[in-house]
């Protein structure tokens, strides 16, 4: 299963766990109902003396009128908890009272959860993801919480970054990133919502029981009667509430569950290191706290976490993750449940391993293609590419991209790494990549900067400026990945700054080129949602046809990147489009070197807005035109991703071409 | 009973608002402390950076300073002041007397280094010393960092502290145990001669 099928796959299961839900509730209604009736004729018949007889059973106003409450009070509940979660990951984080790591922390046993995380937000070609250590939690466990890639954070136990190993953190990292790239988080998010709905039902029946029993003590025995049917009815709502909170939590544990075979099974495949998430498994079992869970909120989330927070009996009914040995044994068929036996085990090869010393100063950068191995010696810049691979990658990052993706980082220039993890200098790199070459336009652009951003940033950006310029096209992404994570950090009222100066810089600047464009573009779209702007994550187009227009562009565009001349890129046009749609092929006369950025914009917005299924459509096409000379550059290969990226699709680093101390092509 | 079970239910309906309300409240400005708190990390990340390099300017200025003992050893106490007020400080991070603690000992240390800069001025030999250069212009970049990251901690603080005045939460903030978050203002004085960087 791709990419696109899982992230569709997801959204109909958002459905189906919706019209379970509402199946609950009905129930719920339908008991609710039944309570009322006995109770109100249980003291009707005793004060009027009437037979019981007499009780109506179907009273269609009553039945309304619970109906409305029910429906009103698990409406009001669900609706309140995911307006409160409407900040996506980074409420959620706050809910479990994690506190965000710094991206440029310096402290060894951070630095190592934020290294394993940034990493593998680069090999599956993601922003990184702001990192929440939930300090007060001895258990090992994590989550992955947020909407979308753009608003998820990775929240971590301090126990599980203190007692795991690199290789086992990683796996765990690898974990959640699957929840994230297969479209889990934004389930989850609406799960806590509608449960918090129904558990406010039976906490409503709860305030009656003691508003009325208080009620019952003030008023004289003349209403007792009338009482007693309230607190009747009162705890009619507790018991009817509370199976039906008992029923949710079921679905979302049978939901949940599922997501966590195919979350194991994922980062199998992304770090291709079974020891790792078995390791940390094994550790859960292991370890005194196990996967234990402190804080009181969080079992609302405990779907979202890495492990089961709770020890179930026997029938695991509610436990929202597999057995552990289960999940373990799938990822490892020889472990025979001794967990103590792996950590002495854990413990010498950990010896082992210092004594052998792995060379870290490893041969240059390495080469790499799509299809993700390692480029022989001597092979050409240019290298033919099966679009299909090309799509195949997208969300679904290899064990060498991660590999890859520890060398990339290793080899970004320091001082350009370490500023891109802090605040106020990614800023001044962002800045930086937009200048203009030509002075007179660049000094202006400096002006804005330090009118917007203060004379200090203008310097600043002014020193990266050479730095940013030489810097290798493989890295520009990669680094920018990176500043996204840091630029998170930023205060509102800072970033609505940022946002105002990044949208001069781009009106300043004489010739955006097109990598620019969706640099930006990719930036702005992703901060304005972790910032609150433009959350909705609606499909509004569920067919391709209303979008033929803005897809003709778009590949038009990309055909134009890497030919010589306007017959070639005409065939390059044909050939992808023609993969969508034949009769299309006529629009060749869209390919122009000229055009404007913000019909592109336009055209980008509506795409993202598409359905998966459209987007992989638009996606291979694209590949198709770009590779369709058999020659992918580099900078064809990043802008595909940047493009690919900007509608929220991940693509692998996909690279090839020399060691940077060779010649490169800039 | 008719009016009983009318009365109670418009009781419970209050009950049940106004509890929504409180947790409401409640959430937002624990979320708001949370924003204010990491806000506050980042600056503490920075302080300590610049507390590292201190000793190493230090170091570095004796070889040739040699007249000027006074100068260095009231940077070497302003720094550790300012470095144990940092301590207290991420420890609660938005505490008034702590905040307030460490703005006096910033301020004091801004005005230490800024001395011991100008009294560099007269020793053209430690001017030109690589390591100094080195040293300074970490230092002021060091500075330029701590001066953004407190300005986001000044609007985390501020729309903190506006949630929790406004009314009605401001009845309730108290209660629940939120109390004012303190500004983190450092002075920088005037005559500091702040190591320019050429281009």
């Amino acid at each position: 299963m791709d990419f696109f099928a899982s992230q569709d796959l997801a959204r109909r299961k958002t459905k189906w766990l919706i019209i379970y839900f509402v199946l609950a509730i009905i129930c719920m209604i339908a008991g609710i109902y039944l309570v009322v009736v006995l109770a109100l004729g249980a003291a009707g018949s005793r004060v009027e003396q009437a037979p019981p007889v007499a009780l109506q059973i179907f009273d269609p106003i009553l039945l309304a009128i619970v109906a409305v409450s029910v429906v009103t009070v698990v409406g009001f509940g669900s609706l309140y908890k995911v307006a409160e979660l409407r900040g996506g990951g980074e409420s959620v984080a706050a809910m479990l009272g994690g506190r965000r790591l710094p991206p440029n922390s310096r402290d060894p046993v951070e630095r190592r959860i934020l290294n394993v995380v940034e990493e593998m937000a680069l090999a599956a070609g993601t922003p990184v993801p702001p990192v929440y250590l939930l300090d007060g939690e001895p258990g090992i466990n994590a989550f992955a919480a947020g909407y979308t890639i753009d608003d998820a954070v990775i929240g971590i136990n301090r126990g599980t970054i203190e007692q795991l190993n690199r290789d086992e953190l990683q796996g765990v990292v690898a974990h959640e990133f699957s929840h994230i790239l297969n479209g889990d988080m934004r389930m989850s998010i609406r799960m806590i919502g509608v449960l918090h709905g129904i558990q406010v039902l039976a906490l409503i029946g709860y305030f009656i029981l003691r508003g009325s029993g208080y009620g019952a003590y003030r008023s004289s025995s003349r209403n007792g009667k009338g009482a007693g049917a309230i607190i009747l009815i009162a705890i009619g709502v507790i018991v009817i509430g509370s199976i039906g909170l008992f029923f949710a939590r079921l679905i979302k544990a049978s939901v949940s569950r599922q997501r966590e075979y195919l979350a194991d099974a994922s980062a199998v495949q992304f770090t291709r290191n079974p020891d790792g998430i078995a390791g940390a498994l094994k550790m859960i079992g292991a370890a005194q706290h196990g996967s234990v869970m402190e804080s009181a909120q969080a079992e609302v989330a405990s779907h979202m976490f890495f492990s089961n927070m709770f020890q179930y009996n026997v029938f695991n009914l509610l436990a929202t993750h597999p057995p552990l040995l289960d999940r373990i044994q799938r990822v490892d068929q020889r472990f025979d449940g001794d967990y103590v036996a792996y950590t002495k085990s854990r413990y010498h090869r950990r010896i082992r391993r210092e004594e052998e010393k792995p060379d870290k100063t490893a041969p240059g950068f390495p080469r790499m293609m799509p299809g993700f191995r390692i480029l022989p010696e001597g092979m050409a810049e240019h290298f033919p590419i099966d679009p299909a691979i090309l799509i195949a990658g997208i969300g679904l990052p290899s064990d060498d991209d991660v590999v890859y993706s520890q060398v990339l980082v290793d080899h970004i220039p320091e001082p350009l790494a370490d500023a891109a993890r802090e605040v106020f200098s990614a800023r001044c790199i962002v800045f930086a990549t937009l200048m203009d070459p030509s002075p007179q336009v660049r000094d202006r652009q400096l002006a804005i900067v330090a009118r917007n951003e203060g004379q200090t940033s203008a310097e600043e950006t002014v020193r990266w400026l050479p730095t940013v310029q030489s810097l290798d096209p493989r890295f520009r992404l990669p680094v920018f990945e990176i500043l996204q994570g840091t630029l998170a950090g930023m205060s509102i009222e800072q970033y609505q700054t940022f946002h105002n100066t990044i949208e001069a810089l781009v009106a300043a600047d004489q010739e955006v080129d097109l990598f620019e464009f969706f640099l930006k573009h990719h930036l702005l779209v992703h901060l304005d949602r972790r910032f609150g702007k433009n959350l909705s994550t609606k499909v509004r187009f569920k067919a391709i046809s209303p979008l033929a227009n803005d897809v003709c562009l778009l590949i038009a565009i990309l055909a134009r990147v890497g030919t010589e001349n306007d017959e070639e890129a005409a065939e390059a046009f044909r050939a992808g489009i023609g993969s969508i749609d034949p009769a299309w092929q006529d629009q060749a006369q869209r390919i122009t070197q000229s055009f404007d950025y913000n019909e592109l914009a336009a055209a980008l917005h509506r795409l993202g807005e598409s359905a998966p299924v459209i987007k992989k459509r638009v996606l291979s096409a694209a590949a198709i035109a770009i590779t369709h000379d058999r020659h992918v550059t580099v900078e064809e290969a990043e802008l595909f991703r940047a493009m690919s990226e900007s509608l929220d699709c991940p693509v692998p680093p996909v690279v090839a071409s020399p060691p940077p101390d060779r010649e490169t092509i800039s | 009973m008719g009016t009983v079970l009318i009365v109670l239910i418009i009781l419970a309906v209050i009950a049940i608002v106004l509890v929504f309300f409180i947790v409401g409240i409640y959430n937002r400005l624990v979320a708001l402390r949370n924003r204010y708190e990491n806000a506050f990390s980042q600056i503490d990340v920075q302080l300590k950076r610049r507390y590292d390099l201190i000793p190493n300017l230090v170091e570095t200025a004796k070889g040739y300073m040699k007249h000027e003992q006074e100068t260095l050893t009231q940077v070497i106490e302003a720094r550790n002041r300012a470095f144990s007020a940092g301590q207290a400080a991420a420890a609660h991070p938005g505490d008034p007397v702590a905040m307030r603690e460490l703005s006096r000992a910033e301020t004091g240390l801004n005005g230490a280094l800024g001395r011991l800069l100008m009294v560099a001025e007269a020793y053209p030999d430690l001017k030109a010393n690589e390591n100094m250069m080195a040293l300074q212009e970490e230092l002021t970049s060091t500075e330029n960092k701590v001066a953004y990251a407190r300005q986001g901690y000044n609007d985390a603080v501020t729309s903190y502290n506006t949630t929790r005045e406004v009314f009605p939460a401001v009845i309730f903030a108290g209660m629940l145990g939120f109390t004012e978050a303190q500004l983190l203002e450092i002075e920088s004085p005037e005559e500091r001669v702040a190591p320019k960087v050429q281009f």
